[in-house]
C-alpha cells in the first residue's frame, strides 16, 4: 500500500483543490472554476497538450438530431507554451536500445489545434465568433465554433484563449447546441476564471504531435534476466508517472498481478482486480507452458462511466505501444461480471499475457487460433479466483444459426488452409472452446497444448528463413535509396502504361515484406496442422466434426 | 494582378495603373504595362512577364491623376478631341471619370466583400420561394447559382410532372467560394465535391474558379438528388438510379439569359471514362452487377450515367424508364424496405424486377446487349477530343485517381490541346508524382498559353523549390501572388515555401 501513500502525496502538491470549485495545476502553472459537481477527467501521463478536462455532471440529450443523441458538456485546458515553437522537426533517440523517432510539429496555436485535431469537433465546423478583449491585465481572443454540419447534432464550442507571456491557455467549453443557452453564464464564470498561479514544475516540454514510432526495444538481445529487469523498470516507470498524473477523486488499488487505476466504485474495482486474477490463474494454468519469460505488472484503468473512459482515450498522444498499454475498463450501471466490460478485459489481459509469455508465439499464431482463443477467454466468467467458460446466448444462438444455414467450415478446412475472410468470430471462438473442454479426448486429447508445441517449433523454424529473406529485402531496398540519393528521380511523361498509380520503394519494399511475411504465416499453418492432426484420418475428421456441431448446437 | 485593387483594398483611393484588356475579355491593371514590339511587359515587384501581343485586345497607361495615356496615333487623335475609351466606343472624358469612378466603387466594394465573406461567419442568407441560399460568393456570381437552381426545379418539376408537398419545407443550399471552406465548414471528405443531406434538407457545393463548367455539373448533380427527393421524401433511391440520374441532369445545359434547360447532353468526362473501360471487355459492368449494386466508386458513375442516358434516349425505353422512376417512390405493389433513419429503400433484387416489368423486357442479358451497342454507337466522343480527356482528367483527380488522371491529361496535350487548364492540371499532378522536371515544363507551357495563368506561375515556383531552386522558386511564388493577390491558394504555397525555406536555414542548408 505504500504505492498509493505516495500517489496521494503527489496529488496534494500538484492538483489540490484550493476551494470548492476551483481546480489549481501547479505543473502548468494555472487556477479556474470548475462547475459545481463536475468531474475532473483522468488523462495519460503522456498528454502533452491537454492540460486538464471537466466533465458536465449531468448526460444532455440533443433536441435537434437525425437520431438519439446524448452527450455531456466538456471543459477542456489546452496549454500552448511558446517555448514548444522552436522544437519543430524530426528527432531520433537511441536511448538504452531503444529507438524512438518523433516528428515535432508543435501546434501554432488553438486555431491550429482545432484543425488538426478536428475529430474532438465531431463535423463540418466554422469559427462564429473571433474576438479580442482583456481580462486582468492579459490580452484573450475569445472564439466560438459551431458545428452544423455531417454531425449527429449541432454543437456549439466556446473556447477563451488567454495569452500570457511564456503560454497560452485555451479554456474549451463544448456542449450540443440545443443546451448551450442554459450553460452560457456557467461557461462565461469558468471561461473568465482563468488565471495564473506559481509554477511548482517547469512546464510540460516534449512537443510531440502526429505519430511517435517506437521502432522497438530490442529483447532479443537481452538475456532472460535483462528482459525481465528492464519489464519490471518499464512497469514501474509507467505506474510512477500515472500515478503522479492521477486526479483527484483516483485511487490505486492492488492484486498480486494487477495495479487498478480507478474513480470506479472500489468494490467494482475489486471484482475486476479479481476477475483479472482468476483470468491470469487460468492463463497461467492453461498456457503456462508456451515460454518462460516474465509477465509483468498490467494496469488496469478502472472508469466510473464512458464518458471519462472517452476522456482519457480522446487525448492527443495514447499509445498502443507494445508493453506499454494499459487496459480499459468501465464500471457500467448495475456492473456484473457478466457484462462485455469483463468480456473485453480478459480477451485483453489474455492478449497481454501472450505476448510477454512468447512474443514469437503471440505474433505469429494462425488467425483461427488467436481469434478463437480471443473469443474463448471473452467468455470466461470467474467465481471464487476460478474461471469457467460460458459463452453467452447471443454467441450460442449466432452459431446454431451459422450451423444450421451450412455456413459452418468443416473443421479440417480451418485447421489447414483456414482464411480469415471465410471465417466466423463464433465458429473459431466455439472451436477453441471446444478443443479445450468436450473435444479434450481421444485422438485430440490435449491438441491445443499440442498445437502450441508445435506451433513454436514451426515459428522458429520459419522465423530464421523469414529473417533471412527480410534481411535480404531490406538489403535491397537501401541499396536503391543510397542509388537514388546521388541523381535525381527519373521522370517520364509515359502514361499509358500506367494502369494505376505506380507503388513507391517504400511500397514495393512493404509490399516484398508483406509477401514474405504470408509465406511464412502460410509455411506456419500447414506445418502446424500436419504435425499436430497429419495422423487423423478421413473418418476421424468427420467425427470431429460431428462432435463439435453436437456440442456448439 | 490588380495593382487597384490593393491600393483600393488599403487606402480606398484610386491610383495610377495600366490596364492590359485581353482577347478573352478580362481585364488587368498593373504598376507598370510596357509595349515591347510586339508584345506587352508588366512589370512587377518580382519580376516581368511577358504577354503576347497576339492575345492582347487593347492596353492604356495611366497618369499620376488615374487619366489614361495614348499608345498610337489613333489614340493620340481621339484623346486630343477629348474623348476616352469605354467598353469598346469613345465617349467623353467628363463620362468617363464619372464610369471610371462607378466601375472603380463597385469593384472596390466587391473585393471588401470578397475578402468578408473568406469567412463562413460572415455568409449571406438569401430567402426565395422556395431556397434558403446561404453562400460566400461575390453577389453576380452568386445571382447565376440561384437563378439556376431556381430553373432547375422549374423544369424538374414540369418533367416528372409532380408538385412537391408544401410540407417538404426549404430546402438550405450552400455555396462555398473554395474547396478548402467546403471541407471545413462542410465537413465533407477528400474526394466530396458536393453533397445532399436529406434528412436536413442540405445540400452543399463550392465554386471551383478553375473550372466554372464542373462546378455547373455538381450543381445540377446534388441538385438532382434533392428534387427527386421532394417526389417522395421518405424514399432513398437506388444507387444506379440516384446517381445515374443525378449524372445525367448534371450533363444539363442552361441558357441564363431565357432560363432554358437542355438535357440528355454527353457527359464528356464521364464519357472518355466509360469509353477507356469499354474497349477491354473484361472491364464492361454486367448489367445485372449494375441494377443490384449498393454502391460503386468514381467508374460506377459512368455506367450508372451511361445506362439512364441509354433509356431516357431510346424511345421505346423512355417513357417506361420514366414511369419506372417515379414507381420505384410512388407505385403500389413494390416492395420497399426499411434503409435507416425513416427511409425506405427498394433493394437489388426487387429493381432488377421491377425494371424489366417496366420496360417490358423478358430477361437483363437482352437489355444488356442493347445498352452495349448504344455504348458503342451513340455515345461518342465530341469533336473536342481534347476536351472530353481534359474533362475525364479533371474528374479522375477530384476522385484521387491519379494516375488515371495522368493519362487523360496526356491525352488531351498529345492530341494538341495547349488549353492552359489542361497544361496546368498535368503539371500539377506531375509535382504530386514527384516529377518537378516535367511538372516545371508543362507549368512554362501553361504560361506561354496564358501568361497571366497566376497558379501556372505559383506551380513553376514550387517545382524549382522541389529542385532545390529555392530563391527563383520563391520569386515566382510571390510573382504568383502578385498576379493575383486574391487567390488563396496561392498564399497557402507561398506560405508553406516560407515555412519549408525558413527549415532548409536552420538545418544549415
Amino acid at each position: 500500500m505504500q504505492r498509493s501513500v505516495i500517489g496521494i502525496g503527489l496529488l496534494l502538491v500538484f492538483c489540490l483543490p484550493a476551494e470548492a470549485g476551483t481546480h489549481k495545476d501547479e505543473r502548468w502553472g494555472f487556477k479556474i472554476r470548475v462547475p459545481k459537481g463536475w468531474k475532473s477527467a483522468a488523462m495519460s501521463a503522456s498528454e502533452e497538450w491537454i492540460a486538464a478536462k471537466f466533465i458536465g455532471k449531468r448526460e444532455l440529450q440533443a433536441k435537434r438530431g437525425d437520431w438519439y443523441v446524448s452527450e455531456h458538456p466538456q471543459i477542456w485546458v489546452i496549454g500552448f507554451p511558446h517555448a514548444r515553437q522552436k522544437e519543430r522537426g524530426a528527432k531520433v533517440e537511441d536511448k538504452d536500445g531503444k529507438l524512438t523517432v518523433s516528428f515535432k510539429n508543435p501546434y501554432k496555436d488553438y486555431k491550429d489545434f482545432v484543425k488538426r485535431e478536428s475529430w474532438f469537433v465531431g463535423g463540418g465546423y466554422h469559427f462564429s465568433v473571433e474576438e479580442e478583449t482583456e481580462i486582468g491585465g492579459h490580452k484573450v481572443t475569445m472564439y466560438e465554433i459551431k458545428v452544423e454540419k455531417l454531425t449527429s447534432s449541432p454543437f456549439r464550442i466556446v473556447t477563451w484563449v488567454h495569452h500570457f507571456d511564456d503560454v497560452d491557455f485555451a479554456v474549451q467549453c463544448k456542449i450540443l447546441e440545443d443546451h448551450y443557452k442554459s450553460f452560457r453564464k456557467t461557461f462565461r464564470g469558468t471561461l473568465r476564471s482563468l488565471d495564473r498561479i506559481d509554477r511548482k514544475k517547469a512546464l510540460p516540454t516534449g512537443a510531440t504531435t502526429g505519430d511517435q514510432i517506437v521502432i522497438g526495444e530490442d529483447e532479443s538481445k537481452m538475456t532472460p534476466e535483462e528482459r525481465r529487469k528492464a519489464r519490471k523498470d518499464r512497469f514501474n516507470r509507467t505506474l510512477r508517472k500515472e500515478v503522479d498524473a492521477l486526479p483527484k477523486g483516483w485511487y490505486e488499488q492492488r492484486s498480486k498481478h494487477y495495479v487498478a487505476l480507478a474513480n470506479a466504485d472500489r468494490k467494482f474495482t475489486k471484482r475486476a482486480l479479481a476477475h483479472a486474477e482468476a483470468v491470469r490463474s487460468y492463463l497461467d494454468k492453461t498456457f503456462g507452458d508456451i515460454g518462460d519469460d516474465y509477465v509483468p505488472m498490467g494496469i488496469m484503468r478502472v472508469f466510473a462511466t464512458r464518458e471519462e473512459e472517452s476522456a482519457f482515450a480522446g487525448g492527443t498522444r495514447w499509445t498502443w505501444g507494445y508493453g506499454a498499454e494499459q487496459v480499459l475498463v468501465t464500471q457500467t450501471v448495475g456492473g456484473t461480471d457478466r457484462n462485455w466490460e469483463f468480456e473485453y478485459l480478459s480477451a485483453r489481459l489474455t492478449a497481454q499475457f501472450l505476448s510477454f509469455k512468447n512474443r514469437h508465439l503471440s505474433e505469429n499464431m494462425p488467425y483461427w487460433f488467436r481469434e478463437g482463443l480471443k473469443q474463448h477467454m471473452r467468455f470466461a466468467r470467474s467465481k471464487r479466483g476460478r474461471v469457467k467458460i460460458q459463452p453467452d446466448e447471443y454467441d450460442r444462438q449466432a452459431m446454431k444459426d451459422i450451423i444450421k444455414e451450412g455456413k459452418a467450415i468443416p473443421l479440417r478446412e480451418m485447421f489447414e488452409k483456414g482464411r480469415a475472410q471465410d471465417m466466423t468470430q463464433y465458429q473459431v471462438g466455439s472451436v477453441c472452446s471446444f478443443l479445450l473442454s468436450k473435444g479434450d479426448r481421444g485422438k485430440t486429447k490435449k491438441a491445443v497444448q499440442r498445437y502450441l508445441a508445435n506451433l513454436i517449433e514451426v515459428i522458429e523454424e520459419q522465423e530464421v528463413a523469414y529473417e533471412k529473406e527480410r534481411a535480404r529485402i531490406e538489403e535491397e531496398a537501401k541499396k536503391a535509396a543510397e542509388a537514388d540519393m546521388g541523381g535525381p528521380v527519373e521522370e517520364s511523361e509515359d502514361e499509358e502504361g500506367e494502369e494505376d498509380e505506380g507503388p513507391s520503394d517504400a511500397e514495393k519494399q512493404f509490399e516484398k515484406l508483406q509477401e514474405a511475411m504470408k509465406t511464412k504465416r502460410d509455411a506456419i499453418l500447414a506445418e502446424a496442422f500436419k504435425r499436430t492432426f497429419g495422423s487423423l484420418s478421413d473418418k476421424d475428421w468427420k467425427r470431429l466434426h460431428a462432435q463439435w456441431v453436437k456440442y456448439a448446437s | 494582378m490588380m495593382r487597384t485593387v490593393l491600393a483600393l483594398l488599403l487606402a480606398a483611393t484610386i491610383a495610377p495603373a495600366d490596364v492590359i484588356v485581353l482577347l478573352d475579355g478580362r481585364v488587368f491593371e498593373f504598376d507598370s504595362i510596357e509595349k515591347k514590339g510586339d508584345d506587352y511587359v508588366i512589370r512587377l515587384q518580382n519580376g516581368e512577364v511577358v504577354v503576347p501581343g497576339a492575345t492582347v485586345a487593347s492596353s492604356y497607361g495611366t497618369t499620376a491623376e488615374g487619366d489614361l495615356v495614348p499608345r498610337t496615333e489613333e489614340e493620340k487623335k481621339k484623346f486630343a478631341k477629348g474623348l476616352r475609351p469605354w467598353d469598346g466606343k469613345w465617349i467623353k472624358k467628363s463620362k468617363w471619370d464619372r464610369k471610371v469612378a462607378a466601375y472603380d466603387e463597385e469593384r472596390r466594394r466587391r473585393v471588401e466583400q470578397m475578402k468578408e465573406r473568406r469567412l463562413w461567419r460572415n455568409h449571406v442568407t438569401v430567402e426565395t420561394k422556395r431556397f434558403t441560399f446561404k453562400h460566400t460568393l461575390p453577389d453576380p456570381v452568386f445571382e447565376e447559382y440561384k437563378l439556376l437552381f431556381e430553373s432547375y426545379y422549374k423544369f424538374f418539376t414540369k418533367y416528372w410532372k409532380i408538385r412537391p408537398s408544401p410540407k417538404f419545407g426549404k430546402v438550405t443550399i450552400n455555396i462555398f467560394h473554395d474547396r478548402e471552406s467546403f471541407q471545413q465548414v462542410g465537413g465533407a471528405g477528400g474526394g466530396v465535391v458536393g453533397y445532399y443531406m436529406p434528412l436536413r434538407r442540405d445540400l452543399n457545393f463550392y465554386v471551383d474558379r478553375e473550372n466554372r463548367a464542373y462546378t455547373i455539373d455538381v450543381m445540377f448533380h446534388e441538385g438532382n438528388h434533392m428534387l427527386s427527393h421532394m417526389i417522395d421524401e421518405k424514399f432513398w433511391y437506388p444507387w444506379w438510379v440516384g446517381e445515374g440520374m443525378a449524372e445525367y441532369f448534371g450533363a444539363s445545359e442552361w441558357n441564363p439569359r431565357t432560363g432554358e434547360m437542355k438535357i440528355g447532353l454527353l457527359q464528356s468526362g464521364r464519357l472518355a471514362v466509360l469509353k477507356e473501360q469499354f474497349k477491354d471487355e473484361s472491364k464492361r459492368l454486367k448489367l445485372d452487377t449494375l441494377v443490384q449494386t449498393r454502391g460503386m466508386g468514381a467508374i460506377g458513375y459512368a455506367w450508372a450515367w451511361s445506362f439512364c442516358h441509354f433509356l431516357l434516349s431510346t424511345p421505346k425505353y423512355e417513357k417506361n424508364f420514366k414511369r419506372f422512376f417515379l414507381g420505384l417512390a410512388r407505385a403500389r405493389g413494390v416492395r420497399r424496405v426499411p434503409r435507416g433513419m425513416g427511409f425506405l429503400t427498394v433493394e437489388g433484387p426487387e429493381v432488377k424486377r421491377l425494371l424489366l416489368k417496366y420496360l417490358k423486357v423478358k430477361d437483363i442479358e437482352t437489355l444488356e446487349r442493347e445498352w452495349y451497342q448504344y455504348i458503342q454507337d451513340v455515345l461518342k466522343l465530341t469533336k473536342e477530343a481534347d476536351v472530353d480527356w481534359a474533362n475525364a482528367g479533371y474528374v479522375m483527380s477530384i476522385y484521387g485517381e491519379h494516375a488515371k488522371a495522368r493519362k487523360f491529361f496526356k491525352r488531351a496535350i498529345d492530341r494538341g490541346s495547349n488549353d492552359p487548364f489542361v497544361l496546368y492540371g498535368y503539371a500539377q499532378l506531375k509535382l504530386m508524382q514527384r516529377m518537378p522536371g516535367i511538372a516545371l515544363k508543362y507549368a512554362k507551357k501553361a504560361v506561354e498559353s496564358d501568361a497571366l495563368h497566376a497558379r501556372a506561375w505559383m506551380l513553376q515556383g514550387q517545382a524549382l523549390m522541389a529542385q532545390g531552386d529555392t530563391d527563383e522558386g520563391m520569386r515566382l511564388l510571390k510573382l504568383a501572388r502578385e498576379l493575383d493577390p486574391e487567390d488563396q491558394q496561392i498564399w497557402f504555397a507561398l506560405t508553406a515555401a516560407e515555412e519549408a525555406a525558413r527549415r532548409v536555414k536552420e538545418q544549415g542548408g
